[in-house]
Order: structure tokens, then sequence, then C-alpha cells
């Protein structure tokens, strides 16, 4: 697994699944939100359980991605793999993308369901936090001009960061809120109807298609432009000693 | 179902929810081309900028 770690190898395995990817999300996302269309209304949230077919895999990509960078943070600090860095930085705007999609459809929903855009909730305000870090996250790699220390201080902030990313899990099992506790779970038996659960697990499919294969595409990028300033600065040395 | 739909006073949520979340995901995916396009094309110039010297 490690060779991965090789910006090269990195780049010759992601080249050829990139492509792949971005068809299979389009493609797996299209049936998702055609099925999720046709499911009934509900007989208390009304048509308004609609929304729920993008805000439970939004959700569930918001909390998952901010572990994937913490993951690739650890390892880029732990064995100074660069590409680690890199590749939990191109998880960062995804991340936040969905959790303002996440934000933004629970609001939409909470009006009609729970009679307010927001509540001071353990879990929303939890995903607000987790936000906040993602903003900071990318703020703090903006921020700082050498690229190997930007990395490392990023890195510990997100470390810092994903007891948010657990709270955002679980804060529904530790404390009694108003949002609801997992409806999709294996351990318990099914609790959603089938018109609403298997169109959920496609949307669910699609979303995590989409983000491997926006996060491939961004990685790639940062390979790329790391490449380049390489390369730059190499030519200004040898200039300089001419 | 679609007259059902139209008069049904939840629908702006549905709409509104659906179309943020197109918007949002689309601004991310036009960054994320447009940066992988400049990132390209950076590196094709370095290396040139290399290979003739």
């Amino acid at each position: 697994m490690w060779r991965f770690a090789n910006p090269a190898a990195f780049m010759r395995l992601t080249g050829r699944l990139v492509a792949p990817m971005w068809v299979l999300a389009s493609l797996v996302l299209a049936v998702g939100t055609v099925w999720s269309l046709q499911a009934p209304p509900d007989y208390q949230q009304g048509i308004t359980v609609l929304i729920i077919f993008i805000h439970v895999p939004a959700a569930l990509l918001a909390i998952n991605t901010y572990v994937v960078m913490a993951i690739a943070s650890g390892i880029g600090l732990v064995r100074r793999h660069h590409v680690s860095f890199l590749v939990a930085k191109a998880a960062a705007p995804i991340g936040a993308a969905f959790t303002l999609i996440a934000i933004l459809t629970g609001a939409l929903w909470g009006v009609p369901t729970w009679g307010t855009w927001w509540a001071w909730d353990a879990r929303l305000t939890s995903v607000l936090v987790m936000f906040f870090f993602y903003v900071g996250y990318m703020a703090l790699w903006a921020a700082v001009d050498d690229p190997d220390k930007a990395a490392e201080l990023s890195g510990v902030l997100c470390l810092v960061g994903v007891i948010f990313a657990f709270l955002s899990r679980y804060a529904v099992h530790f404390w009694a809120t108003l949002h609801q506790g997992a409806s999709l779970t294996l351990a318990e038996g099914q609790r959603v109807d089938d018109a609403y659960r298997i169109p959920i697990y496609v949307m669910i499919v699609g979303f995590y298609l989409l983000f491997v294969a926006l996060l491939l595409t961004r990685a790639r990028t940062e390979i790329r432009l790391r490449r380049a300033r390489a390369l730059r600065q190499r030519a200004q040395m040898l200039e300089a000693a001419a | 179902m679609i007259v059902e739909l139209i008069i049904d006073p939840l629908l702006r949520y549905v709409v509104g929810a659906y179309i943020g979340s197109i918007v949002v995901l689309a601004l991310l995916i036009a960054v994320t081309v447009r940066a992988n396009t400049q990132a390209r094309r950076e590196l094709d110039e370095a290396e040139k900028r290399r290979d003739r010297r």
C-alpha cells in the first residue's frame, strides 16, 4: 500500500480510475435521483421526505470525508508522506461542500417537520463546528507560504477537529436530542420501508462514487501543482548558480 | 401525482433543497475541473522550460 505514497505510482494508478469513476458516479446519481423522486409521500412528512434522499448521503459523506482527512493527515504526520497531506488537502473542499449541503437540506427539512430552521441540538451543533474546522483547515493551508509547514500545521488542526466528526456521528447516542437517531441500521432490523430505503442506498453509493471521483481529481491536481512548483524552484536555483 | 406535487405547499422546501444542493455540487465540480486544467497547464509549462534548458 505504501508504494502509492510515491507520487508517480499514485498518478499512474489514479489516471486509470478517474474517468470511470466520473462516469459511474454520474450514472448512479442519475438513477438514484430519478428513483428517489418516485417515492410516495410519507404519512407524516409528506413530500418533504424527498429531501432525505440528499440529506442522508450528504451528512454521511460530510462525516466520513473528515475521517478520511484525519487518517490521511495522521499518516502524513507519522510517515512524512506528502501525498497523504495532499489527499487530505484535496478532501477538505469536498467535505465542506457535503457539510454545507447537509446543513442546508436539514434546515429546509426542519421547517415543516420540526417547525424551525435550526436548533442548538448536539448533532446539529457538532456538524456546524465540523464545518468550521473544514473552513479553518483550508484557510490554514492557504495562509502559510511554506507547503511543508502548511501541511504539518493543518494536519494537526485536522486531528484536533476529529472529535467533532465523532460527535456528529454519535451525538444522538450520547444525548437525547431533537435530531432523531439512525433510521438506516443493520443491527436492529429495518425501520424504513423499501420504497425509501433502496433509493437512499443508491444515492449513498452515488455520493460515495462522486466523492472518490472528486478526491482523485483534486489529489492529482495538488500533485501536479507541487511538481510544477518544485520544477520552478529548481530552475530558479540553476539560474542563480549560473 | 404531478398535480398533487404542484399544489403541495411543502414543495418549495423540496425544490429549495434540490436546487441548493445542485448549485453547491456544480460549483464544487466546476472549481475542481478548473483547478485541474490550470495545474495541468502549469506543469506542462514547467516541464517544457526544463526540457529547453
